[in-house]
């Protein structure tokens, strides 16, 4: 194998590359990545759960492949001031040639690197820009499983039914749901699906894909390949049952206000910083509905609180409920627009946050149970 | 028990063209004729979770837990695995490959991670019951009777029929671990089952009732807190021994018991020993505790044991071989989160080695978790296996040198020698290139900070460990 590649290119392919590598004592070609020159030249790199593959331009003088350490090729194309790089390889070395730098790489022969597998089903699609999936996954992806105990929960539900494209994710402490109609994504899937993906892999379609690209989806029994003109990603799914979580979807609440989103946000983040280990906080609507009350107290520390004037109040008694303020935060942030809603009922049932004016999206928490 | 869960399965997959047990043993032997053709790391990524899981006409059908398992074997072992299994059976003469049971090999990397704050509540649809704070998971069908528990169940059983006026308080004692809040949980969601609703249930922590002291003391709302625990019909308040000494908590303490108690309200407490050996208990709590009916949980013996874990595998659907279950059930007699983990355990293993685990490799892990040294081990094995993992040689593994690709499985090997056979630090430093004692105290100090945050590096610690067993 013998071409020559532009710095920026193999460096943007690489990076896009980088988590998929991982070092593993049965398999020590899996923290390699692969390069094969043939038309073009492509990059591929997996752990087994997630293969990515990238197509990067460069001129190619001598088809071939082999493997090398990610890690110390994308080390020495970080860091090399070169525009351009010659890459060839002897046996299982490759060598890296700047004007100024010469690097030989200890390899091992592509013959044992693993096959990435193909979708089954390539005939079904579906097409959404990279902006408008990363959106909708950053919205929810906060109300995963930290811990993946369950590996259900560790992940995200993509389902699409009658025309709409849903995300969800909760751990059993709160749940985030973002819909996304028709006009945002083109497909030819007549049937619908519903499909478990691990955290892992969200968080790489929310890395490595450039937000002006469009992505086309596609999935098969066991498997969901995210694909744009030039990067692959391919991702096992989880095999299980998802919850159903639309029980759990309040219907209606007893008091609902709304604030100012970032006011909000920055109260919690100057009063949480005297809650206890629990990182627990009380709201409370003061009497008449004209502030919200963000309030911590800690034994060792002290106690402050924070008003928030409420612009919109609706009926319902004064309430006054705690919560896990990280929780909150969550919720909050990756929602867009000025002002959110805050729906409440009691101690023993969920809290709902919407941004106002808009219901596509929408984060429901318990509140910690004083009892 | 077990052995009418297997006829079930065998029933479902007679009709589909194979017996379960011969598949199963079939590809077993299979395997062991594809361990010898392929190279260890290849087969035990590979061929980890595969199953043979049917056999018509003359076509062999292996499930695979991934499409990259399946890409692979199809394009490079494919012939090996006709031929591994038409050595066995000379009516096959094609096999397929199909992924099934992705979630298989998923391993347990984390806690969860909101057990800091108990009072979070989850969605009441997916785990504890908002009203009563009990778990719905702690069943009295579940909870196993032997000799060491038979009173306390009897006792708790009568409750649950006659609230309140028959023995109250009931006081629970036992060590950790033997199923105390088992048991109370389960008496408490057996009377609001039975009761639908009519009598109110509350299971409090001791720790959690004096958070609410505390707080309610600090609020001003002592009426909150005797509203909340003194309408109720049942109190259950579980570990009761971290109350003791708190002068303000047990004070509240003693007002609500002789509120609920002279309401006739039932009254239920554990702890981890009898109010008698409770030095700093308040005598006036004693001698109300005294009154009821004090039952105690002691150390399961043997068929109990047993009887657990045969229960544990059946709630997991995984099966262990007897001898094993056996040999827990002797080995471990103090506690029931040990032998919990002592099954988790050894059921990993089986599930990544893909076979069942023999009896001296479940001693192995046991005794690992114990903590305890591995006797029958030699240092050599261990610097053998550690030289045979990294593929460097065993002279210069002992050797001096300090080149970079020996310094870090060196100090592996110092770290495993001092943690599973603790030999001490001048001896494993002269054993490793006649090094100083410090160099090996050193080397344990930076692995053993290193395995708790590098999962790579655990791991493979783990499979060093696995080489040196299989010596």
């Amino acid at each position: 194998m013998k071409l020559i590649i532009l710095r920026t290119n193999l460096k943007e392919g690489l990076s896009a590359l980088e988590r998929a590598a991982t070092d593993n004592s049965q398999l020590p070609i899996l923290k390699n990545v692969l390069l094969r020159a043939d038309k073009q030249l492509v990059l591929a790199a997996t752990n087994l759960e997630i293969g990515v593959t990238y197509t990067a331009a460069g001129k190619i003088v001598e088809p071939g492949s082999i493997t090398v350490p990610l890690a110390a090729l994308h080390s020495i194309i970080t860091n090399s001031a070169s525009e351009r790089i010659n890459l060839e390889t002897h046996e299982n070395t490759l060598e890296v040639q700047t004007d100024n730098y010469d690097a030989k790489i200890q390899g091992i022969s592509s013959e044992d690197f693993p096959i990435i597998p193909k979708i089954e089903d390539n005939t079904h699609q579906l097409e959404i820009e990279a902006a408008a999936l990363q959106e909708a996954l950053t919205q929810v992806v906060g109300a995963t499983q930290v811990s993946d105990l369950k590996p259900e929960l560790h992940s995200v539900l993509i389902k699409y039914e009658s025309g709409a494209l849903k995300f969800a994710a909760t751990d059993g402490f709160r749940l985030a749901e973002k819909t996304l109609l028709d006009n945002s994504f083109t497909t030819n899937f007549t049937n619908g699906f519903s499909v478990i993906v691990p955290l892992k892999t969200v968080s790489e379609v929310l890395r490595i894909f450039p937000t002006d690209s469009t992505v086309r989806v596609q999935i098969d029994p066991h498997q969901i390949v995210f694909t744009t003109d030039s990067i692959e990603l391919v991702s096992r799914l989880i095999d299980a049952e998802y919850p159903d979580y639309t029980q759990i979807i309040p219907k209606a609440v007893t008091s609902e206000v709304v604030v100012s989103r970032s006011e909000f946000l920055a109260g919690l983040k100057l009063v949480s910083g005297f809650s206890g280990k629990g990182s627990d906080i009380r709201l409370k609507i003061r009497e008449g509905g004209g502030e919200l009350e963000i309030y911590a107290a800690d034994q060792y520390v002290g106690e402050n609180n924070y008003l928030v004037p409420i612009k919109k109040y609706q009926a319902g008694e004064v309430l006054e409920l705690s919560f896990n303020w990280r929780y909150l935060i969550d919720g909050i942030r990756p929602l867009v627009g000025e002002q959110i809603s805050l729906g409440f009922s009691s101690e023993a049932k969920p809290a709902i946050i919407k941004p106002v004016g808009d219901d596509s999206v929408f984060y429901i928490v318990m509140p910690i149970n004083p009892n | 028990m077990e052995t009418k869960g297997e006829t079930t399965t065998v029933g479902s997959f007679d009709h589909s063209g194979g017996n379960l047990h011969d598949l199963g043993s079939l590809w077993q032997a299979a395997l062991g004729e594809i361990e010898i053709q392929v190279s260890r790391p290849n087969f035990v990524t590979w061929f980890k979770n595969s199953e043979l899981i049917g056999k018509e006409d003359n076509e062999a059908k292996i499930s695979l837990p991934n499409n990259f398992a399946k890409e692979w074997i199809e394009n490079k072992y494919c012939k090996v695995v006709l031929g591994a299994l038409r050595a066995l059976d000379e009516t096959i003469t094609k096999v397929t490959f199909v992924v099934a049971n992705t979630k298989a090999a998923m391993p347990v990397r984390q806690k969860p991670s909101v057990a800091d704050n108990q009072a979070q509540s989850s969605f009441p649809e997916f785990k504890i019951d908002a009203e009563t704070n009990l778990n719905p998971r702690y069943t009295l069908d579940t909870y196993i009777v032997g000799k060491s528990n038979e009173l306390s169940h009897a006792a708790a059983t009568a409750i649950v029929e006659d609230v309140g006026t028959k023995y109250n308080p009931l006081f629970i004692y036992g060590g950790v671990g033997l199923g105390k809040t088992h048991l109370i949980q389960a008496v408490g969601n057996e009377i609001k089952k039975k009761h639908q609703g009519k009598v109110k249930v509350r299971y409090v922590s001791s720790e959690k009732f004096t958070n609410d002291v505390i707080w309610a003391i600090r609020n001003k709302r002592m009426e909150t807190m005797k509203e909340k625990y003194r309408l109720v019909d049942v109190l259950i308040i579980d570990d009761i021994q971290f109350i003791i000494g708190k002068a303000a908590t047990e004070e509240e303490f003693f007002h609500t018991f002789n509120a609920l108690y002279e309401n006739n309200k039932q009254i239920i407490i554990s702890s981890d020993k009898p109010p008698k050996f409770m030095p700093n208990l308040a005598e006036r709590l004693r001698s109300r505790f005294e009154g009821g009916m004090i039952a105690d949980i002691d150390y399961p013996d043997y068929e109990l044991r047993y009887s657990i874990i045969k229960s544990k595998l059946q709630d997991k659907g995984a099966q262990m071989e007897d001898a094993v279950v056996e040999f827990i059930a002797a080995k471990l007699s103090k506690n029931f989160r040990e032998i919990e983990g002592a099954i988790n355990r050894i059921l990993f293993f089986q599930k990544t080695k893909g076979m069942p685990i023999s009896v001296k490799l479940a001693e192995q892990i046991i005794t690992e978790l114990a903590s305890e040294p591995i006797k029958n081990i030699s240092p050599n094995a261990v610097i053998r296996a550690v030289a045979e993992a990294f593929e460097v040689s065993l002279a210069d593994l002992e050797s001096s040198s300090r080149k970079r690709e020996l310094v870090g499985p060196r100090q592996i090997t110092m770290y495993m020698l001092r943690e599973m056979l603790d030999l001490s630090y001048p001896n494993i430093g002269e054993r490793l290139g006649k090094r100083d004692h410090t160099t090996a105290l050193y080397a344990y100090e930076k692995i053993a900070k290193e395995v708790t945050r590098n999962q790579a590096l655990n791991q493979k610690i783990m499979s060093i460990k696995e080489l040196i067993s299989r010596e």
